[in-house]
């Protein structure tokens, strides 16, 4: 006998079945779409001049050719430094912590070859506990812990560059900070942020000083700069500059508002092969964009390169100080590159990987710190919040 | 030496067990599996015996990446630091406390975080209850410099059994135990041996080459062998003709009281012969129970082994410190056998019962053939010796390879087990059960054992060890010589025979 309950739970199925068979439909139709826009533009790879491009000063793309072969470096002999950060967070009644942590992984490539690793400070340094007493709200809190997370890398950063060197400095991430515009103008949020572009200063200017090159690998990049760029200034012009077959004008006639929708990497996973890169793009043109970090805000490059073949490309940003960001652009590939095709189906840095390895902090940790003011103020003070307190 | 930190597990640590991650200190192998380590816990000094040892590295976790990632030819090692992450984690069971009044049982866990120490060789002989002054030394705790010497008394007051395959080192181990025991200093306290040597192996004891104990060691042939009839009764002529009925013990009781007047009265010494013709004359005893009674001694006639007089006399064969060894290899039948060591155990026995002999230890090589779960004749004194001798410090070392085979009874009396390598399944059930020492864990490690190493359970040491016997002072036997040494001696001792018969015709 089917009861009320039941009848519902069928419903109930049947309602999210659709919704599930919706999704797919969807995801497959938009790959298809993207996947024939991304035919065209690798049939025309080789012959797209985007150099003339009618585009005003500083100019978005600063190369000639949408994608680009990377020779992986030899690693005859090379250091590169990979630097990543793990955190803990906990709001408790009355105070908050942060537990951060921040390692290098130093790897000394010779002849092809990891040959040494070094860690900097140490292979597992001590976490550092950070009590946050203002009353944040909860974005606040977790934008205040985040940057306190980048805080602590980019600060280990500067150190790795003074105490160790090395030809290139990977940070797990991106190489400007993320919270423009994004946070309200709260005493703490503001001071941590204002301490984070000093350090990304600080880091910046160390770099150039030693001569070492620092760029970040974006894991799971949701840019969309690449793309709107495409739209916007190449797109037309292809259209217009080159001899398409019907179907294919009319594609990229059609390609705007899925482009506009679609993010870089999901793109460009079908265009690119592996050993490919994109074009360098500049980080931001708007006037006002990275205007925190000063003159460093206009020497920040990014680009996509796809290092295996079944993962999406990474994205790549630098920091080019001497104005050459095609030769710096050609460096930063060749070595990530070179050390993130390993594995056919992940391609991240392995130096990135022992880094995040690491860094990476566990509840446990979290939890002695917490059990121990607990047990230093006594069981009659309440300091967890009520969600962590259910009776049942 | 620090090896290593207490963790926390889902198991542990708890009263009876531990985990810790192992300190490599540089070295190589920083700790074994069998190895026994120390910590402090509130309690007191507790031992642990590392009963596993787990290598883990999470760069090696999972195979698909593993895999991919040394796709293209390269190794994981050359890509990341992957030697970097390995732990080494150590599974350990408490096996104590030591305290003053000895060892006791854990009853409180040791705390995480505790540090984990090598266990120092004198808290280690304290534990184990062995006897560093003047104990037997057997060889050295596998994974320790610690000289293992049983305490005698613990040893030899009750019996030990040397129990491993074929090839293990049973014989061998047994050389080490009497080595030890022909050595010992008359202040230190010594006991005569006497050695039932099956296949000729123990011979060697009394000759050059290595260490000389010829001058401790009796060297007696099967062949030379004598029961003296006189000191046989009707009760002990039965222990080696099972099936004679007790009208016909009767009988042959009367003719040997008869023959034993006549002795003493000036007429010396009989034998067999005279026995039989005794029985044969005489008229009272009805005629079908003479005719069996002749069958019975003609049968044991036959294996000429009865005379007039023992030899070797018994009572006066075994000496403290010396070894009387009884080279039974000329002697094919099993029979023949266990009549000789049914009376030669008995007759020790009973001098030692009498304070005529020392205290002795009796080792029976292929033990399972004197004492089987089955019937035998020998099996009887042996059975006594094995419930009885603890009383008179009359020990039994049994030596064999197929311990399924042994009596339940004289196997359970063993109370020092040394174990050799044995791979058969019933025999290692049988070791099993016949000691509770032994988890399935150890007996795990038995079926692994290499040769020359040997598991001590039982009352010598207070926590069953693992020990590298030591080498022998004494010179080996031509046993250990190859198949094909045996198969050129062979054709070339035919070919001389051959060629000396063509000459002669």
């Amino acid at each position: 006998m089917i009861t009320v309950q039941d009848i519902v739970c069928q419903d109930g199925r049947v309602e999210l079945e659709n919704t599930l068979a919706e999704i797919v439909e969807h995801i497959r139709e938009q790959d298809a779409k993207r996947c024939r826009i991304a035919a065209i533009f690798k049939k025309l790879k080789n012959s797209i001049n985007i150099a003339n491009l009618a585009e005003q000063e500083p100019k978005a793309i600063v190369e000639d050719k949408l994608v680009f072969n990377v020779e992986p470096d030899a690693l005859l002999n090379v250091v590169v430094a990979g630097v990543d950060g793990g955190m803990l967070s906990e709001a408790l009644h009355g105070l908050d912590l942060i537990l951060t942590r921040a390692v290098a992984a130093i790897f000394h490539y010779r002849e092809g070859k990891l040959s040494i690793t070094d860690y900097y400070p140490t292979e597992i340094p001590e976490p550092r506990l950070i009590p946050v007493t203002e009353p944040l709200d909860a974005r606040e809190f977790e934008l205040v812990a985040n940057m306190q997370r980048q805080l602590a890398e980019l600060r280990l950063a500067t150190q790795v560059v003074n105490a160790c060197g090395a030809d290139v400095l990977l940070l797990d991430g991106s190489v400007v900070p993320q919270y423009v515009d994004r946070f309200p103008h709260s005493k703490k949020v503001a001071e941590t942020y204002r301490n984070l572009i000093v350090a990304f200063s600080d880091l910046y200017e160390a770099c150039a000083k030693s001569n070492i090159l620092i760029a970040g690998a974006v894991k799971d990049s949701r840019g969309t700069r690449f793309l709107d760029i495409l739209r916007r200034k190449v797109l037309q012009a292809m259209i217009e500059e080159h001899d398409l077959l019907k179907g294919e004008t009319s594609t990229l006639l059609q390609s705007d508002d899925l482009l506009a929708n679609s993010r870089d990497t999901a793109f460009l996973d079908y265009m690119l092969e592996a050993g490919e890169r994109s074009c360098v793009f500049k980080y931001a043109d708007a006037p006002g964009a990275l205007a925190d970090l000063n003159k460093w805000g206009q020497k920040i490059y990014a680009f996509y390169i796809k290092a295996v073949p079944y993962d999406y490309p990474l994205r790549a940003e630098f920091v080019d100080p001497r104005g050459e960001p095609t030769k710096t652009a050609e460096r930063v590939a060749s070595i990530v590159y070179a050390i993130s095709q390993h594995h056919d189906a992940y391609g991240l840095p392995s130096v990135l990987i022992e880094a995040d390895a690491r860094a990476r902090l566990v509840e446990e940790d979290l939890y002695i710190i917490h059990d121990s003011i607990i047990d230093r103020l006594g069981p009659s003070v309440l300091m967890d919040l009520r969600r962590n307190r259910r009776p049942f | 030496m620090e090896v290593g930190t207490v963790i926390t597990t889902f198991e542990g640590p708890s009263p009876s067990g531990f985990s810790f991650v192992v300190t490599c200190n540089g070295r190589e192998i920083p700790v074994r599996r069998g190895q026994f380590v120390e910590l402090e816990t509130e309690e007191g000094k507790a031992i642990a015996s590392v009963v596993n040892v787990i290598k883990t590295n999470r760069y090696f976790m999972r195979a698909e990446s593993v895999k991919e990632y040394e796709r293209s030819g390269k190794t994981l090692t050359s890509i990341f630091p992957a030697d970097r992450w390995e732990y080494i984690i150590a599974d350990a069971r408490i096996v104590g406390i030591q305290t003053g009044g000895g060892l006791e049982r854990t009853t409180f866990p040791p705390s995480p975080g505790q540090k984990v120490y090598e266990a120092e060789p004198e808290t280690l002989a304290r534990f184990l209850g062995l006897n560093p002054d003047g104990g037997v030394e057997l060889g050295k705790l596998r994974h320790h410099e610690l000289p293992v010497k049983l305490d005698l008394t613990k040893l030899l007051r009750k019996h030990v059994a040397i129990l491993g395959m074929s090839g293990s080192g049973k014989s061998f181990g047994t050389h080490v135990v009497i080595e030890e025991l022909l050595e010992r200093a008359r202040e230190k306290g010594r006991v005569g041996v006497v050695i039932v040597d099956v296949h000729g192996e123990y011979s060697s004891l009394a000759e050059g080459g290595g260490a000389d104990y010829s001058d401790h060691v009796t060297v007696v042939r099967g062949r030379d062998l004598q029961i003296g009839v006189p000191n046989l009764s009707a009760h002990q002529f039965r222990e080696f003709l099972p099936d004679m009925s007790e009208v016909q013990a009767r009988e042959l009781q009367r003719v040997l009281d008869e023959l034993h007047r006549e002795m003493h009265s000036g007429k010396g010494p009989f034998g067999l012969d005279e026995v039989i013709e005794r029985v044969e004359k005489n008229g009272e005893i009805h005629k079908q129970l003479q005719q069996a009674l002749l069958g019975w001694l003609f049968g044991l006639k036959s294996l000429g082994i009865f005379e007039r007089a023992d030899n070797p006399n018994w009572a006066s064969a075994v000496e403290p410190g010396e070894a009387l060894i009884v080279d039974l290899s000329d002697i094919i039948s099993l029979r023949k056998k266990q009549i000789l060591i049914a009376y030669a155990a008995r007759r020790l026995f009973n001098a030692r019962k009498n304070l005529r002999a020392p205290p002795f230890v009796l080792c029976l090589e292929e033990a399972h053939q004197f004492c089987p779960e089955g019937t035998a004749i020998s099996k009887g004194v042996i059975e006594t010796m094995a419930r009885e001798g603890r009383k008179f410090y009359a020990s039994l070392v049994l030596i064999s390879q197929r311990p399924v085979r042994l009596s339940t009874t004289v196997l359970s009396q063993a109370n020092t087990n040394i174990i050799l390598r044995v791979t058969n399944p019933y025999d290692l059930e049988h070791i099993k059960q016949s000691s509770e020492c032994i988890t399935g864990d150890v007996a795990e490690m038995i079926s692994s054992l290499p040769v020359g190493e040997a598991l001590i359970v039982g009352e010598a040491v207070n926590h069953p060890i693992f020990v590298k016997i030591r080498k022998r002072r004494s010179r080996e036997s031509a046993h250990g010589m190859s198949l094909e040494e045996a198969a050129r001696e062979f054709e070339l001792r035919s070919s001389r025979a051959r060629e000396d018969a063509k000459a002669f015709m």
